[in-house]
């Protein structure tokens, strides 16, 4: 294990059984994260990146596979992870309006970690006011109730609530989907001058690309549970291999000509993403693909290295391998 | 203007909550021309929807309507009794909403859904179909919202079809009477990009080939970039700046528009942006001059006291802020 490294994720596996069959949620994914970068996780819905994003936290025992974080194994589920291990991760959820008890006011919610983890004893004010304005909130909101607070606002205390600890990792699941663009902005960097003063590692998890490009050092792309691309953010925007990464990059709707200039052309969005219950054979990506070959649906790819760090998942690239 | 398919102006929708009265929408007006793809952009509750609903008269029973003037070709909407608008609604405007597994009902096939649908809009214009003909013009209008395989649809249940499927499905159901204006309130945003890419395309596709005027709703900019002519952008209950989309993006003008569009992370990169501070202001008690002065950079003594109309500020494009002019 090389040191530059905070985790590692190797032929991470996690199957749901399900009435009618076995759902692959996450199918063999590895990827690491190194020390004070932000990786992005990039999928459509169903892709499998919220449940990659679930196991590293604990929500779920992986079916097989290895997670090592600082060279320490932890593919377990939280309830047998130490209590040190667990204040060293922290997630944040898509949708503040679930993630925030509604009965509990912004104190109460910021000094539960505090207390839990044994960091503050007794009077918590000072600890809570100092982490309101980490996240550049008016510390009068310290006894207000979620619902008095706008939707960008509450995903504030939800940041505050994960820094409470002092972690070294956060998982970022979709921090801003559910917000507007104008907050957006002002949420992102927030967490960008965290990052550097704590020098915090993020796993950031989203379906927008326009914003990976902005804060990702490098991006895996993620489709039916598999990662078929992962690369620098550079690399990534500028020399896309995979046709599914081409066919998202197409689909993004742009507001400057620079950006439109910058899609690639001559590939469409067709078809849908097949339900998780009938995956397709072979490369999973087949039936949408516009440059199908014959060996696609019958084998699936394997990762290919083209690049060096510039990793690709599809049989175009075969006659490349280096 | 004789070409002017729908002309809104002076409207003002109230609600009445148990806080008091919410004064959503102040004073909006706005012109969707013939065959004409007109935008309408802004941030969540910013009134765009309720805005759709004052226009078709679908709102709830909370909802004021102090002012209104609203015609559609000519004929004011507010005036029209119940069959008058019911014909409005069968033949002449459809809404598409931004969730399509809210507006279908989970406990029918998809055929007695449309079926309804086509039968009315026909029997409005006179035709009285019979079953099969129904049917076939059913699977027309599937066939045409790009569906595969529509006679499976039709058995089907909106559980058993994707997010794209039955938003498709919803757009179909929408051709039946959309004959004049078709409004698309979000219609891609509950999607995932490759499959909102691919409505956005069929609508587009669809209108242009119908010639049909449709507005197109939507906080994605890039969405209402690459498809309408022309664009009103919508704050806290105010339009506040219309224009020629390529006017509109190469040179915003109100400090709304220029934060808004500046607050949009670029695939080109350089950095994330710094948005908008402040936050959108309380309806109960909005401010008593342009509802932006609580987070505008520009912001005069005038700009609190007095509420800023819209002005001419160039060809076709015009502007609400006192920084131009008045």
């Amino acid at each position: 294990m090389s040191s530059e490294n905070i985790l590692e994720v190797i032929n991470l596996k996690k199957y749901f059984k399900v009435s009618k069959g076995i759902i692959k949620a996450v199918d063999d994914v590895s990827f690491n994260v190194k020390y004070g970068e932000t990786f992005g996780l990039v999928g459509e819905s169903g892709s499998g990146k919220s449940t990659t994003g679930h196991i590293i936290v604990g929500l779920y025992a992986p079916t097989s596979g290895k997670i090592l974080f600082e060279g320490m194994d932890i593919s377990m589920g939280v309830e047998k992870r130490p209590l040190s291990l667990k204040k060293k991760i922290q997630m944040v959820f898509q949708d503040p309006a679930t993630s925030l008890n509604p009965k509990r006011t912004v104190r109460q919610i910021i000094e539960l970690p505090l207390k839990v983890h044994g960091i503050c004893h007794g009077d918590t004010t000072q600890k809570v006011a100092e982490l309101l304005q980490m996240v550049e909130l008016p510390v009068e909101y310290m006894d207000r109730y979620p619902t008095e607070l706008g939707g960008g606002e509450k995903q504030m205390v939800a940041i505050a609530r994960a820094l409470a600890v002092n972690p070294k990792f956060i998982i970022l699941d979709e921090p801003t989907s559910a917000l507007d663009v104008s907050i957006q902005a002002k949420i992102i960097n927030m967490l960008m001058r965290v990052q550097k003063e704590f020098n915090l590692s993020y796993l950031f998890i989203t379906h927008n690309l326009s914003l990976m490009r902005n804060v990702a050092s490098r991006v895996a792309i993620m489709y039916l549970g598999k990662i078929v691309e992962l690369a620098s953010t550079e690399e990534f925007f500028y020399n896309p291999l995979h046709p599914y990464t081409k066919m998202l990059l197409s689909s993004i709707p742009v507001i400057t000509d620079e950006e439109e200039a910058m899609k690639p052309k001559k590939i469409v969005s067709t078809g849908e993403i097949p339900g998780a219950l009938n995956v397709p054979p072979g490369c999973s990506f087949h039936p949408r693909c516009p440059e199908r070959l014959e060996i696609c649906d019958k084998i699936e790819p394997c990762m290919l290295e083209i690049a060096p760090g510039h990793f690709v998942k599809c049989h175009l690239y075969n006659s490349m391998r280096t | 203007m004789s070409s002017a398919l729908l002309n809104v102006e002076e409207l003002q929708v109230h609600f009445k909550v148990y806080g008091g009265i919410l004064k959503v929408l102040n004073d909006v007006a706005l012109t969707v021309n013939e065959k004409e793809k007109v935008g309408l952009i802004g941030e969540s509750g910013c009134g765009k929807t309720t805005t759709m609903k004052a226009i078709m008269r679908i709102l709830p029973w909370n909802a004021i309507v102090p002012k209104a003037k609203i015609y559609f070709k000519g004929k004011d909407v507010m005036k029209m009794n119940d069959s008058e608008l019911k014909r409005l609604r069968r033949r002449s405007i459809s809404i598409i909403f931004q969730d399509p597994t809210a507006a279908l009902n989970p406990v029918f096939k998809i055929r007695d859904q449309i079926f309804d649908v086509v039968k009315y809009a026909n029997l409005e214009m006179g035709k009285n179909l019979s079953k099969k003909e129904i049917e076939e013009e059913a699977i027309r209008l599937l066939r045409e919202a790009a569906l595969p395989e529509p006679e499976r649809i039709l058995d089907s249940y909106p559980f058993q079809l994707s997010g794209g499927m039955r938003q498709r499905v919803c757009i179909a159901m929408a051709l039946a009477s959309a004959h004049e204006l078709l409004i698309a309130d979000e219609p891609g945003t509950s999607l995932d990009v490759t499959i909102e890419d691919q409505i956005l395309r069929l609508l587009k596709q669809i209108v242009e080939e119908k010639r049909t005027s449709i507005i197109l709703i939507s906080h994605a900019l890039g969405a209402v970039k690459g498809f309408v002519d022309r664009v009103y952008v919508m704050y806290a209950g105010c339009i506040v700046e219309s224009a020629r989309t390529p006017d509109l993006f190469r040179e915003p003008l109100h400090p709304y528009t220029k934060g808004l569009l500046a607050a949009v992370p670029k695939l080109t990169g350089g950095g994330v942006p710094s948005g908008i501070k402040g936050r959108v202001p309380d309806y109960m008690n909005p401010p008593l001059g342009c509802r932006f002065v609580t987070r505008c950079e520009h912001a005069m003594p005038i700009c609190e006291k007095k509420q800023p109309r819209m002005i001419k500020a160039g060809n076709d494009r015009e502007v609400a802020c006192f920084l131009y002019g008045e």
